[in-house]
C-alpha cells in the first residue's frame, strides 16, 4: 500500500508538474509535503536540463525552423527539466496569454516562452508589463499598428478581457482609452526594409507615436502611459479574482469556459476569495498564491477533478513510463501527439487559447489519447512500466483478478473506477487467466490491464 | 613548424542557404542541405555532404515513415550539385569519409553501424529509395572491443584503417576498411587520453590523430597507436578557447581547424596546439544558385516578374548579408585538395574559406 504522503505528493506532482516517476515520488517522500511545495516554488535551486546535449543530437530544436521543432524544444524540456513548476507555469501563461506561431515568428515565440519562465512565478504586475513589451504579443495583437492618430484596440481589449479583468469589468470607452495609453509600444523588425511580414525582434517605444493627451480609464483621469494603465488594472478587485480563478482552473479543478465566467459563479467561491486575498496582500506576487493553493485542503481534496490537457497526457505518460529521458528519434513521433489530441502547442487556435476541461475529451481526439497512453503502458520494456509491473507482482495476489486491478489502479495514482468499468477489467483478466500462467504471461496480463485502464474515462482526469 | 604569421584566411562563398529546404527549382539544384553534419572531400574534386535531416521519420504519404531530408549530397566546391545519394538510408547519420575506390563510409550514431555506399548511386529528387543502397554495413551495439555505442566522427588513417569515435563508449576504435577490429583506446574522464562524448576526428599527414573531446572542451592529439601527445583549446582566454567543439580538419600545411560549435566560430591552431586565428562566418551574400532559387520562388509563387519582385530579390540578398552573416552552429568541417576550408553550418549551408599564404 502506498502511504498517504506518497498519494498526496503524487497528486501534487500531477498538477504542479506533469506527473513523476515512481523513483522520484519515493525520493520526495523523504521530506514533508510542505517541503516539496517549497522545493517546487524555487525552481532555480534545481539543475536545468542538459540543453547542449539535446541540441547536439536534435540540432533542429535549436534552429526552430518549423513549428514542430519548436514544439520538440518545449516538450523535451517539459519532460526532462527538473524545474518542474517553472515549466508548468510557462504552460499556464501560454494558455492565458495565448500567442500562436501561425502568425508570430519562431524566435519571438521562443523569447515569449522564456519570458514566462523568467517572470511566470514572479510579480504579476512585472509580468503584465513584460507582456505588453513582448514583441510576439505586440505583433500577435497588432499593437505596432496602434498609433496616436489611429488607435488599434486589439491589445487594449484583450489586456482587459482575457489577460486581467474579464468581461463585465470595463466599458468600451475603457478599451479605447487603454489602447491610447499603449500607442507607441512597438518593436524593432528583425528584417528592416524587407517587404515581408515583420519579424519582431525587440521592444521599441516610439515616443513620437504615443498619445500624450489626457485619458480617463476605469474612473481615473490623467496623462496615462501603459504602465499607469496596468497599475489601475491591479487596483480592480476583479483582477485578482480573474487570475486566481484561472489558477484554480489550471491547478485545482475544471471551471466552465472563460466566456461563461460572467454568468456562472466559481465552482468554489471560498477558494477563489482566499486565493485572491493572498494575491492582493502579497502585492500580486505569484509564488505566495501558489504556496497557498498547493497547501490548501481544497487542492489536496481535488483528486481527479481535472481533465488532463493533451500536453499533460503526453508528457505525463513519458514521465510515468520513464521513456525518452534523453535524445531519441522517437521524439519525431511524440511531437505530433498533442496536436493529434487537439492541442497544437505554441499554436493555439485563437487569442482565447484552448477550451479546456471536458472539451478535451468530447472531441474525436479521445481515441488518440487512449491509443497513445495504452501503447506506452503495455510496453514492458520501458523502465517505468517495468517498475509498475514489478510492484504489482509484488503487492497483488496473482490468483485474484480484483487484487491485480486494485494494485494497477494504485500504481497509476490511486485511481477510482466506475463499477461497470472495474468489472470489465476483472472479466478481462478472468478470460485471459487460463491462457498463460508463467512469468511473461503475468507481465503481459498486468501490462494489458494497465493499457486498458488508460482507455477509461477516469484515467483522463488528474 | 608552419608559417603562421604569413597565413590569412578569407571568406570565399557559400553553398546552400540559411534554410533547411532542399532548394530544387526550375533553375536546377542549388545544393541545399538539411542540417549538414559531415563533409568529405574526394581526390577527384567532389564534396560529399552528409545531411542529418530532421532526425526523425514521418508520414509523407509513402508506405513507410521517411526522412526525405537525410542524404549524402554530391557537390563541387563551385556549387555544381551532381545529385543525392542514400536518401532516407540512416537514422542519425553523423560523419562521412571517402575510402579506397571512392567508396563512401558513413557512421550512424543511432544504429551503431558504419554503412558503405558507392559514390555514383544517385537517387533523383524527390524520390525516396526504401531499398538499402549500401554495399555493406558493419557494427554491433555494445561496449566490447569492436562494438559500437554512438559512433560519430570517422576518418581514414594509417594503413588505410578507419578511425572511429565511439562516442558513448568514450573511446577511439580502429578498424580495417572491412570492419575488422584493430585497436582502441580511451575511457570516460577528463585526464589525458580520456573523453567526454567525443565527436569529430581527423588524421594528419604525419599519421597523428586529432580527436574533438566535446564534453571536455578540448582537442586531444594522439599518435596513430593512441599515445597521447597534447591537448589544446582549454585556454582561459575566450578568444583562444573552445566551447563544446564538434569537428576537426587539417590542411596540407598542418593547420588544425576546429568547429567551435558552442561559440559559433571556427578556431585555427598550429599542429603543436598554439592558437592562430578565428573564423566568424563573414557571409557576404547568398550564392548565385540559391539566388536563382529565391528568384524562382518569388516570381513563380508570389508576385510574378515585375520591378517590385526584382527589388525583393535584391532585398533578400541584403537580408543574407546583414542578418545571416555569422555561423549559427558549425559542426562538420573538411579541407579539400586545394586547401579550401569547407564548414557545415545549420540549418542548410556550407561556408567556404580560402587560405592565403
Amino acid at each position: 500500500m502506498k502511504s498517504d504522503l506518497y498519494k498526496s505528493v503524487s497528486h501534487l506532482m500531477r498538477r504542479a508538474s506533469f506527473g513523476a516517476s515512481h523513483e522520484l515520488l519515493e525520493k520526495l517522500c523523504n521530506q514533508s509535503y510542505e517541503e516539496t511545495v517549497e522545493q517546487l516554488l524555487e525552481p532555480e535551486s534545481q539543475p536545468d536540463y542538459d540543453e547542449l546535449t539535446f541540441f547536439r543530437y536534435h540540432p533542429m530544436a535549436q534552429t526552430l525552423y518549423v513549428l514542430r521543432h519548436a514544439q520538440l524544444n518545449w516538450l523535451y524540456r517539459m519532460t526532462n527539466s527538473q524545474r518542474y513548476l517553472q515549466e508548468k507555469m510557462a504552460l499556464f501563461w501560454h494558455h492565458i496569454f495565448a500567442t500562436a506561431m501561425s502568425k508570430v515568428s519562431r524566435d519571438a515565440m521562443q523569447a515569449q516562452i522564456d519570458m514566462f519562465r523568467n517572470h511566470g512565478m514572479g510579480n504579476y504586475k512585472t509580468l503584465l508589463i513584460e507582456l505588453a513589451k513582448d514583441p510576439a504579443m505586440i505583433f500577435w495583437l497588432d499593437n505596432q499598428e496602434n498609433h496616436k492618430d489611429a488607435p488599434n484596440e486589439n491589445w487594449g481589449r484583450e489586456l482587459l478581457e482575457l489577460f486581467s479583468l474579464g468581461v463585465g469589468h470595463y466599458t468600451e470607452k475603457d478599451v479605447f482609452e487603454c489602447a491610447r495609453a499603449f500607442t507607441g509600444w512597438s518593436f524593432i523588425n528583425e528584417y528592416e526594409g524587407i517587404p515581408s511580414p515583420p519579424v519582431p525582434r525587440e521592444f521599441q517605444y516610439n515616443s513620437d507615436d504615443h498619445d500624450n493627451r489626457e485619458k480617463t480609464f476605469l474612473g481615473h483621469t490623467g496623462n496615462f502611459n501603459g504602465e499607469d494603465i496596468i497599475d489601475i488594472i491591479l487596483k480592480q478587485p476583479a483582477c485578482a479574482t480573474f487570475i486566481t480563478r484561472h489558477l484554480y482552473n489550471f491547478f485545482v479543478a475544471d471551471e466552465p469556459e472563460v466566456p461563461k465566467w460572467p454568468n456562472e459563479p466559481p465552482r468554489d467561491h471560498e477558494a477563489i476569495e482566499y486565493l485572491s486575498k493572498v494575491f492582493v496582500e502579497s502585492n500580486y506576487e505569484i509564488k505566495p498564491v501558489l504556496r497557498a493553493l498547493f497547501n490548501s485542503d481544497f487542492f489536496k481534496e481535488a483528486i481527479y477533478q481535472k481533465v488532463k490537457s493533451p500536453v499533460e497526457i503526453v508528457v505525463g505518460t513519458l514521465k510515468l513510463t520513464e521513456h525518452l529521458g534523453s535524445p531519441d528519434p522517437e521524439w519525431g513521433l511524440i511531437i505530433k501527439a498533442p496536436d493529434s489530441m487537439g492541442q497544437d502547442l505554441l499554436n493555439p487556435p485563437t487569442v482565447e487559447g484552448w477550451h479546456t476541461g471536458k472539451e478535451w475529451i468530447n472531441s474525436g481526439a479521445f481515441i488518440n489519447r487512449v491509443n497513445f497512453v495504452a501503447d506506452k503502458l503495455k510496453n514492458t520494456e520501458l523502465p517505468g512500466v517495468k517498475t509498475i509491473v514489478e510492484n504489482v507482482k509484488q503487492n497483488a495476489d496473482h490468483s485474484i483478478p480484483e487484487s491485480i486491478v486494485d494494485s494497477c489502479l494504485e500504481e497509476l495514482g490511486n485511481l477510482k473506477l466506475e463499477n461497470d468499468t472495474y468489472k470489465e477489467l476483472i472479466d478481462d483478466i478472468k478470460s485471459a487467466e487460463s491462457s498463460n500462467g508463467n512469468d511473461s504471461g503475468i507481465n503481459h496480463r498486468i501490462a494489458n490491464t494497465l493499457s486498458m485502464i488508460a482507455g477509461t474515462v477516469e484515467y483522463q482526469f488528474c | 613548424m608552419v608559417a603562421i604569421k604569413n597565413s590569412k584566411w578569407r571568406y570565399s562563398h557559400s553553398i546552400g542557404r540559411q534554410t533547411a529546404e532542399h532548394n530544387e527549382s526550375v533553375f536546377g539544384r542549388t545544393g541545399g542541405f538539411c542540417y549538414p553534419v559531415g563533409i568529405a572531400a574526394s581526390d577527384d574534386g567532389f564534396l560529399y555532404v552528409l545531411s542529418r535531416g530532421f532526425g526523425y521519420k514521418e508520414d509523407l504519404g509513402h508506405e513507410n515513415l521517411v526522412d526525405a531530408y537525410m542524404r549524402i549530397s554530391k557537390v563541387t566546391v563551385d556549387e555544381d550539385h551532381v545529385g543525392d545519394i542514400a536518401r532516407n538510408q540512416f537514422t542519425w547519420p553523423s560523419s562521412i569519409a571517402v575510402g579506397k575506390n571512392g567508396l563512401l563510409f558513413c557512421s550512424d550514431e543511432y544504429e551503431n553501424v558504419i554503412k558503405v555506399f558507392p559514390n555514383d548511386s544517385i537517387t533523383p529528387f524527390p524520390e525516396v529509395n526504401f531499398n538499402d543502397d549500401h554495399i555493406t554495413k558493419w557494427g554491433i551495439s555494445g561496449s566490447e572491443n569492436g562494438h559500437l555505442n554512438g559512433p560519430t566522427g570517422i576518418c581514414f588513417g594509417e594503413n588505410n584503417n578507419l578511425f572511429v569515435v565511439d562516442s558513448n563508449n568514450n573511446r577511439i576504435q580502429v578498424f580495417t576498411d572491412e570492419g575488422e577490429f584493430v585497436n582502441c583506446w580511451g575511457n570516460i574522464g577528463s585526464n589525458n587520453g580520456e573523453f567526454n562524448k567525443p565527436w569529430g576526428i581527423v588524421c594528419d599527414n604525419n599519421r597523428d590523430v586529432y580527436v574533438v573531446d566535446w564534453g571536455n572542451n578540448r582537442v586531444q592529439k594522439f599518435s596513430s597507436e593512441g599515445k597521447h601527445i597534447l591537448n589544446f583549446g582549454m585556454s582561459n582566454n575566450y578568444n583562444h578557447s573552445l566551447n563544446h567543439p564538434a569537428g576537426v580538419a587539417v590542411d596540407s600545411e598542418g593547420f588544425v581547424y576546429v568547429t567551435d560549435w558552442g561559440n559559433k566560430r571556427v578556431q585555427i591552431y598550429s599542429s603543436d596546439g598554439n592558437f592562430v586565428s578565428s573564423l566568424g562566418g563573414d557571409i557576404e551574400a547568398i550564392n548565385s544558385k540559391a539566388e536563382h532559387y529565391v528568384w524562382w520562388r518569388i516570381v513563380g509563387n508570389i508576385q510574378g516578374d515585375s520591378p517590385e519582385t526584382r527589388n525583393l530579390l535584391k532585398q533578400t540578398q541584403s537580408e543574407t548579408k546583414k542578418y545571416h552573416c555569422d555561423f549559427f552552429a558549425p559542426s562538420g568541417i573538411a579541407v579539400d585538395q586545394n586547401d579550401n576550408i569547407i564548414i557545415a553550418d545549420d540549418p542548410g549551408r556550407l561556408i567556404i574559406y580560402k587560405k592565403e599564404s
